[in-house]
């Protein structure tokens, strides 16, 4: 018990240590672990992405302008760490081992059976929407984060992103309604 | 650009915006692997660790690169580099007993810009399209097999065990929707490199797999741009038809029409 509180002790000074990243994490981590959630990472390789975007995020605290808000500046990590895991997947084959176990989705106490389907629903809608225009959705429609904003943070021109973000709120509604009917025919 | 998700309930909209407590304890495990990840980093050379080439960004210049880790930097003396790299590590080890070895996964990796096969388990024969044509559900396939006992389990949701069909059916529904999606992205990446041949041959993979697919609608308006591509554009004029037929509140109209429109 006393190695634990030490040992979290210990990982609060280091944290504290880094100027801000401590705070950030705090108050960001499960908006990062939503992100990448939402950017199609399985459930498994949550942790490790996760772990992933902080170490990049600390080596690059020294670019962050604090006048901006910092969900658009640390979502697009969570994406660049996304898609970078994206390419390695697609090659990569499992044998032998045991199966990944998938992690349970966490239920708010209060969440209601209604807000949990829905939840899932749009978690797999948003599988059928295009990797590179999801970040434009998930932004906007997410974060109400202007589309210039976006456009600057990810590193494509204006037009682009309101054209992928047109597109993809297409895929995502087509997606919903296809999903619910699916539902309800069962 | 105000416009928002047209047509879709607010309800959707909000658990678009939601964010979702992450499970119970992945924020302790994660923070302890960052602390002794910086702990460890903070003791290499300047020029170690932080690159982001494999996301394609470069690493930060000196000159803006924030300071390092937390236990000091700059003027450390070797002793206390050494010691410092000490407890780097069993602090690491540590961290690694605490959280407990993970189930071994033996992963090789293949040269194959494949459709990843593990995304999808083969499939129960899809049943034969709804009669009704018309929206995006009805034009497609009803689907049959576990994935409807595990959602309808879900939705009356009482039991333990309903829930448990209801966690396996979504996940096998998503990872059907992610083999759809590789397939339709590699289709629009050949389309857009000016290789309609090519999208034709992943769409009719895709056709032959997910006959009744999610995507199914998408599939079938890039097949009539793919046509359109391939200098085939009698069958890309009957296609668009039957895709209007079908499918006559899509959202992808516009697409198909402006790709027939583009024929001469």
């Amino acid at each position: 018990m006393t190695d634990s509180r030490d040992r979290a002790q210990s990982d609060l000074v280091a944290l504290r240590a880094v100027p801000d990243l401590s705070a950030i994490f705090d108050d960001h981590f499960d908006f990062v672990w939503n992100a990448l959630q939402r950017l199609g990472v399985r459930p498994a390789d949550l942790e490790d992405l996760a772990h992933e975007v902080f170490l990049k995020v600390q080596a690059r605290l020294g670019d962050y302008d604090s006048s901006r808000p910092i969900r658009p500046w640390l979502f697009g990590f969570a994406y660049r760490v996304a898609a970078a895991h994206r390419r390695l997947v697609r090659h990569r084959v499992e044998v032998y081992g045991h199966a990944i176990e998938p992690v349970d989705p966490v239920r708010l106490p209060d969440e209601s059976a209604e807000a949990q389907e829905d939840s899932e629903l749009v978690r797999n809608a948003l599988e059928a929407v295009d990797f590179d225009r999801r970040p434009v959705l998930l932004l906007h429609d997410g974060e109400d984060i202007p589309v210039p904003a976006i456009a600057a943070e990810l590193g494509i021109p204006v037009n682009t992103a309101y054209s992928r973000l047109r597109v993809a709120r297409e895929e995502f509604g087509a997606a919903i309604r296809a999903l619910r009917s699916r539902r309800r025919a069962s | 650009m105000t416009q928002r998700l047209v047509g879709l309930e607010s309800r959707f909209r909000l658990a678009l915006r939601a964010v979702v407590p992450a499970p119970a304890g992945s924020r302790e495990r994660v923070r302890a692997r960052l602390a002794a990840t910086l702990s460890a980093l903070d003791t290499r050379p300047e020029s170690a660790p932080e690159g982001e080439a494999n996301d394609g960004h470069p690493a930060p210049s000196s000159p803006n690169a924030p300071p390092r880790g937390g236990l000091g930097s700059g003027a450390l003396g070797a002793g206390k580099l050494a010691v410092l790299a000490l407890v780097g590590g069993i602090a690491g080890a540590a961290v690694l007993h605490a959280v407990g070895a993970r189930k071994s996964v033996q992963v090789v990796y293949v040269d194959r810009p494949a459709v990843p096969s593990p995304l999808a388990p083969t499939a129960p024969p899809a049943a034969p399209p709804s009669p009704i044509a018309g929206t995006w559900g009805e034009s497609i396939a009803t689907p049959n097999g576990p994935p409807e006992t595990g959602l309808a389990g879900a939705r009356s949701a009482e039991t333990a065990s309903a829930s448990a069909h209801a966690h396996g059916a979504a996940a096998s529904g998503a990872s059907d929707l992610a083999a759809e999606r590789v397939l339709l992205d590699e289709a629009r990446t050949a389309l857009v490199q000016g290789e309609p041949q090519r999208a034709l041959g992943l769409l009719g993979r895709h056709r032959a797999r997910f006959p009744g697919g999610v995507l199914a609608e998408e599939r079938d308006a890039m097949r009539v741009e793919a046509l359109v591509g391939a200098h085939r554009y009698g069958e890309a004029r009957a296609a668009a038809l039957a895709f209007r037929a079908h499918n006559r509140h899509s959202l992808f109209l516009a697409t198909v029409d402006s790709a027939v429109e583009s024929t001469p």
